[in-house]
């Protein structure tokens, strides 16, 4: 009888909890919803009164972000500097709230910034904020606006030379930052800061390539920025933000330089009005390639496939200049289609055996696929037969169904080899 | 020592911050200082008057503060005092002009409108010139409506350094404000007349 009184008095106790931390979370929830409805109740009220407002009350509402933002950043950098979701909420109302007034001010006073220039001049304002707090979530505001700012600059300086020295420059304090705290720590915000640095870093490089409006010039800055990335890789998974666009991005780039040499579309003639253009993407190309070789040449000892691998895309990034200034004659273009199809061919055999030999699903598809790639191009520029282009498919995905199969395959036994000789604990023998 | 560093980096960070929006600030007292000091004043036509259901407001498609198409609107002498718009892309040399892209111009009366027109007016829908004079008609305008005495509406415009602001309106030499009350009180009727003002 005291036990089932105990059991009884248990489970109410049990309920009485559970009812409580329902409550506790409808409460915060609900709480949310109320302050996010009051909050757009009066961001509608301001946006409806504004005209009304005389020219020194909108002012110092336009004022109110910064001084704010700037407010609980001061009270975040006294009291609460070792806490890092204070710092990384002070930075993020911090980096709104300069944005904000920034642009308030600029409509305000007739200003006329335009939106891209108000992004560069709020990418400027917003990067000491990321390094007083070693703050994350506001880099990719960095990134972002920093890329849109530098497109701005074409039109204020009528300068494409201009436009892409600063994507590349303002990207600097970025990958510096991001490099100071993954060198040093292993959290997982700084790992989010790699992945975003790498993504801006592939952004402004294609940004970089369609401001100077070549083609060639996007393949060779990308091309040179991917092999960067896996010469820098030190774990070889795709897990790694480096590893995984630099190998896809390279074979990507092999691929579709082999595609445009030999459908005659890619290739821009440099002429003299693009000449300095073309020496800066060279020169950007040399920097990025001798850096990669340089900071990442502790991953080429013994790794015999990444060497050849890094090599056939060197070959690729230096025929691809040449190729655009000698395309002219059908001998030349002949010469460097059959280049870069070699080159693409010795990445692809590189990657596949690679991947064959330790198990690596990555490295073997996206070798296949280039193969793939290049057997489509090569017949859907050649045959354009529907019967032939069929077998094709049939063939691809066959061997690709069977590469992966034998490979998971070979996967299975090791796993359950290192499974059964797993240690017994002492209780259990 | 590395957090005093900090701190004194902070405070510069916000100085540099709070500089920004000061300096608009400051640019902008500057600018509308000199603008008070030299502006010209100058009559220009307007071109019309818009009538709705229940409204009626002034427009003038040179100046319209939602067309880029040109950069700057020059004023052309066609009678004594009185001015016409003209757009063009080339900042014009000796000759009084507005640039569209300054954005301290005042373009307050160019969104002019007035609601709640009297009870009893008739109007169809609306007319209004485009940008090359001519009427144009919307669904079930009446043409008879439309024909009336020529109507002569200008603005006073003050003019300095590509800057301008509205002074005042005028419909046939009665400021707009007054010449609204006067519909308002049925002195005029404005539902005969045709707000086309055209070459």
């Amino acid at each position: 009888m005291l036990n089932l009184i105990e059991n009884e008095t248990y489970e109410n106790e049990n309920k009485n909890n559970k009812t409580e931390k329902t409550n506790k979370a409808l409460t915060t929830v609900f709480s949310v919803l109320g302050s996010l409805l009051l909050g757009i109740g009066v961001t509608f009220l301001l946006v409806g009164m504004w005209d009304r407002f005389p020219l020194t009350g909108r002012m110092i509402i336009s004022f109110l972000p910064m001084l704010i933002g700037q407010g609980i950043a001061v009270f975040t950098f006294l009291k609460k500097r070792e806490n890092t979701v204070w710092c990384e909420g002070a930075s993020i109302l911090w980096t709104i709230g300069v944005s904000a007034t920034v642009g308030m001010f600029s409509y305000l006073f007739g200003i006329h910034l335009g939106v891209l220039n108000c992004l560069l001049i709020d990418a400027l304002l917003t990067l000491p904020i990321i390094f007083i707090f070693n703050a994350t979530i506001p880099l990719a505001f960095y990134y972002s606006a920093a890329i849109a700012g530098s497109l701005g600059i074409t039109s204020m300086f009528s300068s494409n030379l201009w436009s892409a020295a600063s994507l590349i420059l303002l990207m600097i304090p970025g990958y510096l930052f991001t490099y100071k705290n993954t060198h040093s720590e292993k959290k997982t915000r700084f790992e989010y800061c790699k992945w975003i640095s790498v993504v801006a870093a592939i952004v402004s490089a294609v940004a970089c390539g369609f401001v100077f409006e070549c083609e060639s010039i996007i393949l060779l800055l990308s091309g040179a920025l991917f092999l960067c990335l896996f010469c820098l890789d030190k774990k070889e998974s795709w897990a790694s933000p480096f590893y995984l666009f630099g190998v896809a991005g390279s074979g990507l780039i092999s691929v579709l330089s082999t595609f445009g040499t030999m459908v005659n579309e890619y290739w821009d003639v440099w002429n003299k009005e693009i000449i300095s253009e073309g020496i800066f993407a060279i020169v950007v190309t040399v920097a990025l390639i001798i850096f990669g070789f340089i900071k990442g040449s502790e991953s080429f000892e013994g790794n015999k496939a990444k060497t050849a691998f890094c090599v056939a895309s060197v070959i690729g990034l230096t025929v691809n200049p040449i190729a655009s200034a000698l395309y002219k004659t059908p001998a030349m273009s002949m010469v460097i289609a059959l280049s870069f199809f070699t080159v693409t061919v010795v990445q692809a055999i590189t990657l596949i055996v690679k991947g064959a030999q330790e198990r690596k699903y990555f490295s073997l598809n996206i070798g296949l696929a280039m193969a793939i790639s290049l057997l489509f191009f090569a017949l859907n520029s050649y045959y354009s037969d529907p019967l032939i282009m069929g077998i094709a498919f049939m063939v691809s995905g066959t061997v690709l169904f069977i590469a992966n199969y034998f490979i998971t395959k070979k996967h299975k036994p090791e796993m359950v080899l290192k499974e059964n000789t797993q240690e017994v604990p002492d209780d259990e023998k | 020592m590395k957090n005093k560093k900090m701190t004194i980096f902070l405070v510069i960070v916000i100085l540099i911050q709070l500089s920004v929006p000061v300096t608009m600030l400051v640019n902008y007292e500057k600018k509308m200082k000199e603008f008070n000091a030299n502006y010209k004043e100058i009559n220009v036509y307007i071109d019309g008057v818009y009538c709705y259901e229940d409204s009626f407001g002034i427009y003038s498609n040179g100046l319209n503060s939602y067309d880029y198409s040109k950069n700057y609107v020059v004023f052309n002498e066609v009678e004594p005092g009185f001015y016409r718009w003209e757009k063009t892309d080339e900042k014009p040399e000796d000759k009084i002009y507005v640039d569209l892209n300054e954005r301290t111009s005042d373009f307050d009366y160019l969104d002019y409108r007035k609601n709640d027109m009297p009870d009893g007016y008739d109007f169809y829908d609306i007319y209004y010139t485009n940008l090359y004079d001519k009427v144009e008609e919307i669904e079930n305008i009446d043409k008879n409506h439309c024909e009336g005495p020529e109507t002569k509406a200008y603005m006073v415009l003050k003019v300095y350094n590509g800057i301008f602001e509205i002074k005042e309106v005028y419909i046939n030499s009665i400021p707009l404000d007054e010449y609204y009350y006067k519909v308002q009180n049925d002195e005029i009727d404005i539902a005969r007349y045709d707000y086309y003002i055209g070459n």
